[in-house]
């Protein structure tokens, strides 16, 4: 048990480390903060971001104010998901498959166990850091962090389980970027809700959909355990079934390595 | 797990973590063998990358990224070691390196299994070598340190002894004949021609499959001769079977090398500082012969 604590806190520090150093982790990590502040001062310069500073509150009506602070807020936490939890674990690993060294750590005594739950739990923490940054930035009520992170959390852990899946399915780089893109695209596809009632309907069964729905629910004070049932199945529904599909599959792929 | 034993890989393509530095690459390797951040630095020194400590992984040269993997292997401090192409990378110091330390260990009681060609590599290796054809292993000649006796042994060459094929056309009965001119060239094959190499020129001459090269400049060329013939031939132009598959130029050694009580190795003036196994009992033979002390 001390060997494999130890293992997993070396682990920690060097992906910790080596993620901070890499450009990619840069950009995912500047993107969804970028995007933050672009919605925010973008709806403001038409006119619709001014519900979100609190001197010009009482021109506009609540509920404007709220759904712009859903827009925003869906669209960061979407984004933070995407980018910390997807895009910068399946590059990570495809990056560490190419240059072999996933297989050097394997052979150097360290178990597939150990590396996936370093690799998920350091996505799971920059995924956070990502969602808390994006927060700060889009200018949004302070009630809301509490709730914004916890649903930022769970809804990153279905996906960090599919990154892992994806990432160790991928042979180098340039794969990693082809498989990232569906993977990117059903996380950020609650974002396109806005556009349709129709595409709504579907698309809140997205990954990231249940998360979304429940933070729309909490920002306009609507939050209910009938009206968050749905919303929380389909959350918990992808975490099953992303870490039955990452069970089945991660021993198989890291021996291919 | 009960019985199992500490293991260290040291494979062709293994890369390295790109934007580590020597120095945090062992110190983690360290952690994760559970010995101290010390025994990296120590790792550093002993395989000579200290001034390279601070450089990124992936600025590093083929040959620093080999002795850094060597380095991870010693904090492991192995009971068995996988090494393939151990040597590919490597210069003579570097080579000199690994060589000591696999030395080393190999007395301390690592068991090493090293695959990679050419089969000299294989030679200085510790234990027996094994050469592959068509997907059998034959072990290599076991060189017991008695040069040239037991014409046809087991792997000796010897292959396409066709009269003319290059024997030599000088002989020691040709003493008598003073207007002769004494001509001495090895005949080896580039293709479809036939060269006609000066024993000058030749750095060593190899067996390996059945066949024997000359080594000139680098390059192998097939002879057809026998490696008795050719010890016979060349033994006067200052040539020594330093191992049953090996003959060298001693005019183009430019160091012997010892590891342990019985390794040692003949490090070459060539522009690859070709390394060739020479066995103990041969090593004596050798300093006997050439009045070395």
């Amino acid at each position: 048990m001390k060997a494999t604590l130890r293992k997993i806190g070396a682990l920690l520090v060097k992906d910790a480390v080596d993620m901070v150093k890499n450009p990619t982790m840069i950009v995912c990590i500047v993107m969804p903060v970028g995007m933050a502040v672009f919605y925010r001062f973008f709806m403001g310069e038409m006119g619709l971001g001014g519900p979100l500073r609190q001197s010009v509150m009482t021109d506009v009506q609540p509920q404007l104010a709220s759904m712009i602070e859903y827009i925003v807020l869906s669209l960061s936490l979407c984004m933070a998901i995407g980018m910390g939890g997807a895009t910068s674990l399946i590059y990570g690993l495809a990056e560490e498959k190419e240059k072999h060294t996933l297989r050097t750590l394997m052979l150097a005594n360290v178990t597939a166990e150990q590396i996936v739950l370093a690799r998920g739990l350091v996505a799971l923490g920059l995924t956070v850091a990502v969602e808390v940054l994006c927060f700060v930035m889009s200018g949004a009520s302070w009630s809301l962090f509490g709730w914004y992170i916890l649903l930022g959390a769970v809804g990153t852990v279905s996906v960090i389980l599919l990154s892992l899946v994806v990432g160790l399915a991928s042979r180098d780089q340039m794969t990693a970027g082809l498989y990232s893109v569906p993977v990117l695209l059903l996380v950020l596809a609650p974002v396109f809700g806005g556009f349709s009632p129709d595409i709504r309907a579907v698309v809140r069964f997205a990954p990231t959909g249940g998360v979304d729905e429940l933070l729309r629910l909490v920002i306009a004070n609507d939050l209910t355990l009938a009206a968050a049932w749905v919303p929380l199945v389909v959350t918990a529904a992808w975490i099953v079934v992303a870490a039955v599909a990452f069970k089945l599959l991660y021993r198989r792929l890291l021996r291919d390595n | 797990m009960q019985g199992a034993r500490r293991t260290a890989f040291f494979l062709e393509d293994d890369g390295g973590f790109d934007r580590d530095t020597p120095r945090s690459y062992l110190r983690f390797f360290a952690q994760l063998a559970a010995v101290s951040p010390a025994m990296a630095n120590d790792a550093l020194v002993h395989f000579g990358l200290e001034g390279c400590a601070h450089t990124l992984v992936a600025k590093l040269s083929a040959e620093e990224r080999a002795l850094l993997g060597f380095a991870r292997m010693s904090l492991f401090e192995p009971e068995v070691c996988f090494c393939e192409r151990p040597l590919l990378d490597l210069g003579a110091e570097a080579r000199a390196l690994v060589l000591a330390w696999i030395a080393e260990r190999s007395e301390a009681g690592t068991l090493f299994v090293t695959v990679g060609q050419p089969l000299r590599e294989a030679l200085l290796m510790p234990g027996r070598a094994f050469w592959e054809e068509e997907g059998r292993l034959f072990a290599a000649e076991v060189d017991d340190g008695t040069s040239g006796e037991g014409a046809g042994a087991a792997g000796e060459p010897g292959t396409a002894s066709a009269p003319g094929a290059g024997a030599p056309t000088d002989g020691p009965e040709g003493a008598d004949v003073f207007d002769e001119v004494r001509v001495c060239k090895i005949a080896a094959k580039a293709g479809e021609a036939t060269l006609l190499l000066d024993p000058r020129e030749i750095d060593f001459i190899e067996s390996a499959n059945r066949v024997n090269y000359a080594s000139v400049r680098g390059e192998l060329y097939p002879t057809a001769l026998t490696m008795d013939e050719l010890e016979a031939t060349l033994e006067r132009f200052g040539f020594f079977r330093c191992h049953r598959s090996y003959i060298v130029n001693v005019q183009k050694v430019s160091r012997v090398e010892r590891y342990t009580r019985n390794t040692f190795n003949l490090v070459l003036s060539d522009a690859p500082h070709t390394s060739l196994p020479l066995s103990k009992g041969r090593a004596d033979q050798m300093r006997e012969r050439f009045n070395w002390r």
